[in-house]
């Protein structure tokens, strides 16, 4: 199997930071609704980092997006509940929202060069958070950016905040944008697949950095990606998606070492192993489903070489079949 | 940033030199000169008609007169007018100031209007004042200019409100200083606004379009997870992006106002450069013609040079790539 | 990101791309008024001897300047009659007319009048409506020579419209062609070709369409006319539309069907014409009917300074002439009428355009787009 890092304890809390239940995300579009996230139920912890694996399009980057509440129309959070520090974030109005966003929650984008503002200089974008949330004066805000530049391992930070985004590389760009968003210290902070569009060694470099900060502020980390190896180094616990709901969700080793449900199982195959050289690489049959025709029932029991009877007319529930791991299968156990 | 601006003046001599042989080969095909209309005239003695063929040049070959025109205006003689038996430059100066005073001021009046429709419109969308604002400037683009002018001029006639000709009145000498001033706008915001309609209806369907596109943006995103307020995120990170392709458009613009100008100036009666254009088309007033073509080449060459610069300055991609 | 996973426009997976635009095009309802509007146009232009009154250079010097007829449903005594007019006599106050009641002439449908040929070809005298002489009707009002306008309207449109139509087809065939060839071949062709699009492009249109004008003889038959003016608008159009096509087709160029046509051993022209081209027809589907209306105002203002449509022909534009008289246009503002034909035919080019660029445009299209060849 995968060689993993031995995760740091989790602190078993009594009330996890972030609370998600039933969550549902719904869009309109001219031929009707669809629902991109369906009964989604996850806990994040203080100080844990949980991964968010799945395919593209399993409602991963929905689901943060809810969390921050900036799903924007045509979409919509049409159920649920989203508890953070005890608060149902979808009961505040939009003017507390915004004193969370930046603050106390944070979110780091996929794709750095469209995320930043092209006109404007990595300086002003990050000193704007600090002016906005904490009053601070431009010449402070600055320094303290300069400061930040400096903590995720920019060189010459006075100077690169007057550059503009354009002129960064991929992986200073985003450490950039992950120095802004732990500029106010917050709580959790959300990355959305914030290595994918960066170069293998990058990549390695910046899970580094994000695991280093994350734990030298305490922050809880939701760490989105399609990579399972790389939730293998960093996650505490992860969760699984597919086509807009949750099947499986464990410890990482717990995940890793004994998955229950047949998707996880299909992906873990997936991934080459070194301990295996020269075995066919595995695919599993079929493609995600189109969200206007999603299967009835189980949504996998298309692809699921598993699939009996009771998958096509049922849908499973969400059972905890160990302590602390969950999946929604008929079959697992 | 100087050398930028160097570079691209430089780029515009030949460019304009390659113009101008257009033209006058152009102007060249056309059968018969200046003197047709006078050698359809029998009192006319043929002999004064030909020295007159003489003095003007006509009696050479095409190129002949290119090459001499060209060598003229090189030491920035820009010959005389045939009909008028006036320095060409004398002439172009009012008509010139006229036609730009008219470009620029619907400009003003275009720009002023249809920026803050467009944003409002964007920041609206799909609210009843959208749709309507969109539909109105939908209906505005599609009006021609040759029949908003006609129609301005009808309502000037009808209700006296406006004048209908000229841009000063006949007792333009006898009025105070701050009389002059209201006389001349009297005088220009008729012109300017059927001038200005077209591209105002324009302008604010791309300012729309512009703004709704960047607020899809992903960098829109990052500002509002950041906890940025609703209105610096649209009026500060996504307007500016916004206006990038619309400074373009800006420069650019200029070219196609100048066609908008001349029909403006047929009809009501604004003694600008396009009408001398026209004039000096129709008589073939060679030395005229030429100049006013090229006048008007030149304008939206630096149109087109005003937009790069107003890029390059608004830009930071632009400007650190050319150095 | 934010829910573009599920920003999906349902295609079904094998369907043509055309006929899924098709589809989206009539549902947009801009662009079928647009289209409605624009049949409705080109119906009266084709059958403008029908619907016409009067033949375009019936005139009437009597009844010179008239206004809108009006048309009477009650009679002298009060009582309801089939539509009728009276003659117009001049008025005894001096100025404009007044109607002679002493006799009714009621609207006929399908009269004989003035001849005319359909498309050119069938000769018919058959008239949807009419009054006996000497009365006449005037539906929108009559000219300087008591000519009717509507009539000189409808005719006018044949001209008009078609001008458009017959003058993108041809700017997008040299448009093709050219940005075709200098996109595909590059080098020194290109260049020539580039540069002297951008020369034409400097000149503002107007400008260098008047110049064009001028090289030519000032009088010429109409047919003469007519060509004239549709080389000198697609001479203007061509520069701009090649540059765009020479874009694409570089990039066009680079793609794997390309190399496998070239691998195929298809020649240079044949992949031209049938592999890259059609790719970029969604454009120039668009441009074309966006371009339309500027053909069709560029026959309207040289008509109207008076070197397009000569007389007696009608077209709007020379019609509009009459307007430039500010005593006319303020006295007879019904002259201005075919302006009001020239907007709605702008505008339906419009929204029709409109619908078009949504329907055709590859952004909404969720399957990326399949190559059409």
């Amino acid at each position: 199997m995968i060689e993993k890092a031995t995760p740091p304890a989790a602190p078993a809390h009594a009330t996890p930071l972030l609370s998600v239940s039933d969550l549902a995300v719904e869009f309109r579009i001219e031929s009707g609704t669809l629902r991109a996230v369906d009964g989604l139920s996850f806990d994040l912890r203080e100080g844990e980092t949980l991964g968010v694996a799945g395919e593209s399009g399993c409602g991963k980057s929905v689901t943060a997006l809810s969390v921050m509440r900036l799903v924007q129309h045509p979409g919509r959070v049409a159920g649920g509940r989203i508890l953070f520090d005890g608060r149902d974030l979808l009961t505040l109005s939009e003017r507390e929202m915004r004193t969370m966003r930046g603050r106390s929650m944070a979110m780091v984008f996929q794709e750095p060069m469209t995320a930043l503002n092209p006109l404007f200089t990595i300086g002003t974008q990050l000193a704007e958070v600090l002016m906005v949330h904490r009053g601070m004066g431009r010449a402070d805000a600055l320094a303290e950016s300069a400061e930040a530049l400096e903590t995720v391992g920019i060189p010459e930070p006075g100077a690169r905040l007057r550059s503009y985004p354009h002129q960064l590389s991929g992986g200073q760009r985003q450490r950039a944008m992950i120095a802004m968003a732990l500029l106010c210290r917050p709580r959790l902070l959300i990355a959305d697949e914030p290595t994918t569009a960066l170069d293998v060694t990058v990549q390695a470099q910046i899970m580094q950095l994000l695991r280093e900060l994350g734990g030298r502020l305490a922050t809880s980390i939701m760490l989105i990606t399609h990579d399972l190896a790389v939730l293998a180094e960093m996650a505490d616990r992860v969760l699984v998606m597919y086509a807009g709901v949750a099947m499986e969700l464990a410890p990482a080793a717990a995940l890793f070492e004994d998955p229950k449900h047949p998707y996880t199982r299909g992906l873990l195959e997936c991934l080459p192993s070194l301990a295996e050289p020269g075995r066919k690489l595995r695919v599993i049959e079929g493609t995600v489903p189109d969200p206007a025709a999603m299967p009835a029932a189980c949504r996998f029991h298309p692809r699921c070489p598993l699939a009996e009877d009771i998958c096509r007319r049922t849908a499973p529930d969400w059972r905890e079949l160990a302590p602390g791991h969950w999946a929604r299968c008929h079959l697992a156990e | 940033m100087l050398r930028f601006i160097g570079k691209r003046l430089l780029h515009m001599i030949p460019l304009l030199i390659g113009v101008s042989l257009l033209a006058f080969v152009i102007m060249s095909l056309a059968p018969g000169d200046y003197l047709s209309q006078m050698r359809a005239n029998p009192q006319i003695n043929p002999d004064t008609i030909e020295a007159l063929r003489v003095k003007f040049g006509l009696d050479k070959p095409w190129y002949v007169q290119y090459g001499r025109w060209l060598w003229n205006i090189l030491r920035l003689d820009f010959g005389e007018s045939f009909a008028y038996h006036q320095p060409v430059f004398r002439i172009i100066k009012t008509r010139m100031l006229n036609t730009f005073v008219l470009a620029l001021s619907s400009m003003v009046i275009a720009w002023g209007i249809a920026i803050p429709l467009g944003v409002i419109s964007a920041v609206r969308q799909y609210s009843w004042s959208d749709r309507a604002a969109s539909f109105m400037a939908f209906i505005g683009l599609s009006v021609p200019t040759v029949l908003s002018g006609l129609l301005a001029l009808l309502l000037a006639a009808r209700t006296g409100w406006f004048p209908t000709f000229g841009t000063q009145a006949p007792d333009y000498e006898y009025l105070s200083a701050a009389g002059r001033i209201a006389d001349r706008l009297h005088h220009l915001i008729l012109p300017a606004l059927v001038l200005g309609l077209s591209s105002l209806a324009g302008l604010m369907r791309q300012m729309r379009g512009s703004l709704l596109e960047q607020l899809r943006a992903d960098y829109v995103t990052t500002a509002r997870a950041k906890g940025l307020p609703e209105r610096r995120v649209v009026y500060k990170h996504a307007l500016r992006n916004a206006i990038n392709p619309l400074v373009t458009l800006f420069g650019y613009s200029l070219g196609s106002l100048l066609s908008g100008a001349l029909i403006v100036e047929v009809i009501m009666s604004w003694p600008g450069l396009g009408r001398l254009v026209i004039d000096a088309i129709n008589q073939r007033d060679q030395y005229l013609y030429m100049a006013a073509l090229m006048m008007a080449a030149v304008m939206r060459i630096l149109g087109n040079l005003v937009a790069d610069i107003l890029l390059a300055l608004v830009d930071p991609r632009i400007r650190y790539e050319r150095g | 990101m934010s829910g573009a996973e599920a920003r999906l426009q349902p295609a079904a997976p094998s369907e043509n791309p055309w006929a899924w635009a098709w589809r989206q095009l009539r549902r947009n309802r801009m662009a079928a008024a647009g289209g409605s509007l624009l049949g409705i146009l080109y119906f009266c232009a084709v059958f403008a001897g029908l619907l016409a009154p009067y033949g375009y250079d019936n005139q009437d010097r009597d009844t010179f300047y008239h206004p809108p007829t009006r048309i009477h449903v009650r009679s002298a005594e009060g009582g309801w009659q089939r539509p009728f007019v009276y003659r117009s006599v001049p008025s005894r106050t001096g100025r404009g007319y007044e109607p002679d009641t002493s006799k009714t002439y009621p609207i006929r449908l399908f009269v004989r009048g003035d001849g005319y040929k359909i498309l050119g070809l069938v000769p018919s005298s058959l008239h949807l409506f009419g009054v006996d002489e000497p009365a006449r009707i005037y539906p929108v009002g009559s000219d300087l020579y008591g000519r009717d306008v509507l009539s000189r309207i409808l005719y006018g449109s044949q001209i008009s419209l078609s001008i458009g139509l017959v003058g993108i087809t041809v700017t997008v065939v040299i448009g093709m062609l050219i940005g075709g060839l200098s996109g595909y071949y590059g080098g020194i062709v290109d260049n020539l070709l580039m540069r002297l699009s951008e020369l034409i492009m400097m000149i503002p249109g107007l400008f260098l369409i008047l110049a064009l004008r001028a090289a030519f003889p000032v009088d010429m038959s109409s047919t003469q006319m007519y060509l004239l003016l549709v080389f000198i608008l697609s001479f203007i159009g061509w520069a701009g539309l090649s540059r765009v096509i020479r874009g694409m087709v570089l990039s066009i160029r680079e793609r794997e069907f390309v190399t496998a046509a070239r691998a195929a051993g298809a020649s240079s022209l044949r992949i031209i014409v049938r592999h890259i081209l059609p790719n970029t027809l969604s454009y120039v589907i668009v441009a074309a009917t966006l371009y339309v209306p500027y053909y069709i105002l560029g026959e309207v203002v040289l008509s109207f300074l008076g070197v397009g449509i000569q007389e007696p022909q009608a077209s709007w534009g020379n019609m509009l002439n009459a307007g430039r008289s500010v005593r006319v246009l303020s006295d007879y503002p019904w002259v201005l009428i075919p302006g009001a034909f020239i907007f709605v035919a702008v505008l339906a080019y419009n929204f029709l355009g409109d619908g078009l660029r949504d329907a055709l445009d590859p952004r909404m299209r969720l399957r990326g787009g399949r190559p059409l060849a």
